[in-house]
């Protein structure tokens, strides 16, 4: 039975491809051919997930993670070489057809907008692809353009967009038939800072609006900051963490940052759980070890050993600790 | 209300400015929607009015395929030059190789029982069986590639039928012209009854079903093999080329090969026979060798796509 508040789920999900290895040069590649060797690759090992409808989940992890091959499984483009999945209350790969009426999906580096067509055409096309009714697709297309802020170049061959414009009307083309649930794959990859920014507004405005089920995947710390509420961290096709946003910080926030602006020579004597990150003429970056020393302690301690100008106290940013994370999970997978 | 007017009516909690409600998404705070307009409501409304099972109707497809190649045409006319040159590139370079048979023929009017009139039948059934096939289908000459190159993604994401979906989403341009020559040297050179123009139409779209659904199979092999798009394309290539010699010149072993493993038969002898004089057993014969290759590259396909391994390619539709 599907629980309906579920949109997705999967119960020891597995994916092993099988590629041939051959030795190095041509002895190797001749060998191969008569005696092939073929190796296993384990993608994804046994995942298991739930995720609540409306939730916006970040499914992060390093490249090779099996964060992609775990998305292709999901949307029915990928069949499982064991394991169960359900999204929607459809089996992906085997009810891959009317799975897609209720799902959407940006792969950033994958345009699904003809190159030198201007987007509408695309629109046009998808309409037909989806089925959508004359007047049901004319109020979607008049919103879409709306709220994404592409009418200026709707019109134009995507060819002479940029990369923003671009990812904004990719968006806005897979939510045109109005899925409850989106698959996200890097769509902010390639952007600069403004763009991203853009694209994540949009992203979220549409979601408060929209509470349709978000999977998010991004190498870009920001994104999942701006609009996930949940991560989900998975590495060497296992899932090695699943926690909120704020929890995840809240647990790994044991380090905090001091940066102090200073007048005269800064003679810090070793304290244990303060680290020196960086020394300047004037300035000095601190790393507190909270777990070792108060916070409150450390900085009375630097206080009476310094002429303080300025001082603010951070927490060790998000990037970091994910990456604090893999690393961990590098050594003992 | 000029358009401007409309496009700055603040929408906040789906209210318009206007008074008019919008249901749905749609009225996201701080987002100037486009009034007067009325959207679906919410996540159980949104996709209403859509089917939630695959489309299966012929009219549902037809429609699909219609505005595929409305797409296709309007995409190719984005460089009207290169469109038009390649179209009478392909003309020219089939008159080149019909012109050569006429030379034949009027030094040796006939060959094993073929005459000047059947070759010219031939080459046209074949242009225009060929240029059906690949400029509504153009994309399966790339199917190899395709499916060893990961990008099968993108039509895997869609409600369609995967394997008419990549086939329409491109036209081959030069094919049109292979259409063209087709219909000009039949009509022009031939000039058919009314009974023969129909018959040789009717050939024309079944040679393009056999150039369809052989050319699936063998771009098919690539799930196998992995990169086959060479082997793909020879194999396609052989159809082509046995396609347009007289069947007659070929002897035992060989016209057993060309009934069977490449079936140019099908596309250089029994439509030829077709239109010269009907035989309906020659007309089923045909029919459902096109209605086997179709059935059968379609469910090799489906039952293939379960090895597609995907990709990782930076990909953009061109």
């Amino acid at each position: 039975m599907v629980d309906m508040a579920t949109a997705i789920s999967t119960k020891n999900l597995t994916k092993v491809f099988r590629t041939a290895t051959k030795e190095p040069g041509l002895k190797g590649s001749i060998r191969s051919t008569f005696r092939p060797s073929v190796r296993e690759i384990h993608a994804v090992k046994g995942i298991d997930l739930e995720v609540e409808r409306g939730e916006v989940v970040a499914f992060i992890g390093p490249n090779g993670a099996g964060k992609s091959t775990t998305i292709k499984m999901l949307t029915g483009i990928l069949y499982p070489t064991s394991g169960e999945a359900n999204v929607l209350g459809f089996v992906p790969w085997r009810d891959r057809e009317s799975l897609s009426y209720k799902i959407g999906s940006v792969f950033g580096q994958k345009s699904q907008l003809w190159y030198h067509l201007p987007p509408s055409d695309t629109f046009n096309l998808l309409a037909k692809i989806y089925e959508m009714d004359r007047g049901e697709y004319g109020k979607r297309k008049d919103f879409l353009v709306q709220a994404f802020e592409i009418g200026p170049f709707f019109n134009q061959p995507v060819r002479k967009l940029s990369l923003g414009q671009r990812m904004r009307c990719e968006i806005a083309a897979s939510l045109l038939h109005g899925p409850e649930v989106i698959f996200l794959d890097e769509p902010t990859i390639g952007l600069d800072v403004v763009a991203r920014q853009n694209v994540r507004q949009t992203l979220k405005r549409w979601n408060d609006e929209e509470k349709a089920t978000v999977f998010l995947t991004s190498h870009d710390v920001g994104d999942i900051e701006y609009l996930a509420d949940r991560v989900i961290i998975i590495n060497h096709g296992q899932v090695v963490m699943d926690d909120k946003v704020k929890n995840l910080k809240y647990h790994y926030l044991n380090k905090k940052i001091v940066d102090l602006r200073v007048s005269g020579e800064v003679k810090l004597p070793a304290l244990e759980g303060v680290k020196i990150v960086k020394q300047a003429k004037s300035g000095l970056k601190l790393e507190v070890d909270t777990e070792v020393i108060d916070i409150n302690a450390a900085v009375s301690h630097i206080l009476k050993e310094c002429e303080v100008q300025d001082i603010s106290i951070s927490d060790r940013p998000l990037e970091d600790i994910i990456a604090a994370i893999y690393q961990r999970e590098e050594v003992a997978p | 209300m000029s358009t401007e007017d409309r496009g700055t009516q603040d929408c906040r909690d789906g209210t318009l400015a206007d008074g008019q409600t919008v249901r749905g998404l749609h009225a996201i705070p701080s987002v100037q929607v486009q009034c007067g307009t009325d959207v679906p409501n919410g996540p159980e409304e949104r996709g209403a009015g859509r089917p939630s099972r695959p489309p299966r109707g012929f009219r549902s497809y037809a429609s699909f395929v219609y505005e595929y190649m409305k797409a296709n045409l309007a995409m190719q006319m984005e460089y009207r030059a290169t469109f038009i040159g390649r179209v009478f590139g392909m003309m020219l370079n089939d008159a080149m190789w019909l012109s050569f048979w006429l030379l034949y023929f009027a030094r040796f009017p006939v060959v094993r029982g073929w005459e000047r009139a059947d070759v010219i039948t031939l080459w046209a059934i074949c242009a225009l069986g060929f240029g059906l096939c690949f400029s509504l289908f153009g994309n399966i000459s790339r199917l190899a590639s395709i499916v060893v190159r990961g990008e099968l993604d993108f039509y895997l994401t869609y409600p369609r039928h995967v394997l008419l979906h990549v086939a329409t989403s491109r036209m081959d341009p030069t094919a049109l012209g292979d259409v063209a020559f087709g219909l000009v040297v039949f009509f022009v050179l031939v000039k058919p009854t009314v009974t023969q123009a129909l018959l040789f139409v009717l050939s024309g779209v079944l040679a393009a079903c056999i150039f369809f659904g052989f050319t699936v199979v063998a771009h098919s092999l690539a799930f196998v093999l992995g990169s086959s798009e060479l082997l793909s394309e020879q194999a396609t290539s052989m159809l082509i080329h046995f396609a347009t010699y007289p069947l007659g010149i070929f002897d035992g072993p060989t016209k057993v090969v060309l009934f069977t493993l490449i079936p140019a038969g099908f596309i250089n002898s029994i439509p030829v026979s077709v239109v010269r004089g009907f035989d309906p057993v020659f007309f089923a014969g045909l029919a459902a060798a096109a209605v086997l290759l179709v059935t059968a590259s379609d469910r090799i396909f489906k039952a293939l796509l379960r090895k597609y391994e995907s990709g990782n390619l930076i990909q953009v539709r061109m």
